[in-house]
């Protein structure tokens, strides 16, 4: 398997936290997207940043949230995947 | 008479729908191919794009040329003047020579840039070269049309068979029907050389042709839906 993109590492991301239902938290991220801390933490900025996702208080801990616009990337992201297969490239 | 192309009179315009689909067909696949290009910046989705985008413009080509030919060139001999009728043959041979040049220039340019996207050939040299001889094999076919249908088919087999090396690889249903919608492309191309001899086949390579397009035409839509579904799959 060929070294990810970033693209590709955004995607994961997005893909683990809807794997949990659209909420999880930012150490689960961390190893279900295969990334050291400091890689997530830039990547979770860039996600806040750009309204992919957003965060909540629990009991405990913080927890990282998918908003409309990340379901609406993912979507995109999952096409061009599939695209990206069928035709080979 | 001057006859024009090889269309039998029944099938006219017939034969333009069926290529306005396969035009709509490409331009949507060239569509998306550069909208992931925007997103990813991948070389390879760049010239994928480009070169449905190339033999959507031969499509183009082909159509407003029939079109021209079957509307105007046709009513205007109806008119009955000698000098117009002259006028309008020597203009319409200019037009048919012309607009087919660019069909068949377009047409063998996009599928070389296609095959260029997989195999990732980076020697420039040779790819003048090839583009060279591309240039000369669309202006001989306008005597020889045989050997346009021959280098798209050739060109077209190795697309074939690329397409099949990547249904082998991933087993997905989806790459097979782009698989077996370039074979059908390929099949189209041996019965329009066979039309040269027997000009009612031309109605039968244009409907494998439209049977070829409509495969893709519905992997793309099965490929669009497949990301949706997995994403709606989800609660949000």
């Amino acid at each position: 398997m060929g070294k990810r993109t970033r693209l590709d590492i955004i995607g994961d991301i997005l893909s683990a936290i809807q794997d949990k239902g659209g909420r999880m938290k930012q150490t689960h991220i961390m190893y279900k997207a295969n990334l050291s801390h400091s890689q997530l933490k830039s990547y979770l900025e860039e996600l806040l940043d750009k309204e992919f996702i957003g965060t909540v208080k629990g009991k405990h801990n913080e927890y990282i949230i998918m908003k409309d616009k990340g379901y609406e990337f993912l979507e995109k992201f999952r096409q061009m995947k599939e695209f990206e297969k069928t035709f080979g490239l | 008479m001057l006859e024009f192309g090889y269309c039998p009179m029944w099938f006219r315009g017939k034969d333009l729908l069926i290529d306005l689909f396969s035009l709509v067909t490409l331009l949507w696949v060239a569509f998306f191919g550069l909208k992931y290009y925007r997103l990813t910046k991948k070389k390879s989705y760049r010239s994928f794009a480009l070169a449905f985008l190339i033999i959507a413009f031969s499509f183009a080509f082909k159509v407003l040329t029939n079109f021209t030919i079957y509307n105007v060139i046709t009513q205007s001999r109806k008119i009955g003047l000698v000098t117009v009728t002259y006028q309008t043959v020597t203009q319409s041979h200019i037009l048919y020579h012309l607009g087919f040049f660019f069909h068949r220039l377009l047409m063998l340019l996009g599928l070389y840039l296609l095959y260029t996207t997989y195999i990732r050939r980076k020697d420039s040299a040779l790819n003048v070269l090839v583009i060279y001889l591309l240039v000369i094999v669309s202006f001989v076919t306008s005597w020889a049309y045989y050997v346009f249908h021959l280098t798209a088919l050739g060109l077209l087999l190795v697309l074939v068979r690329y397409y099949y090396t990547t249904f082998r690889r991933f087993r997905m249903n989806l790459s097979r029907l782009v698989a077996i919608s370039f074979s059908l492309m390929a099949v189209a191309e041996l019965v329009f050389l066979a039309a040269g001899f027997y000009s009612q086949l031309y109605a039968l390579a244009e409907l494998v042709q439209l049977l070829a397009y409509f495969i893709l035409f519905s992997t793309l839509f099965m490929v669009l839906a497949h990301g949706k579904k997995n994403t709606a799959g989800h609660n949000r």
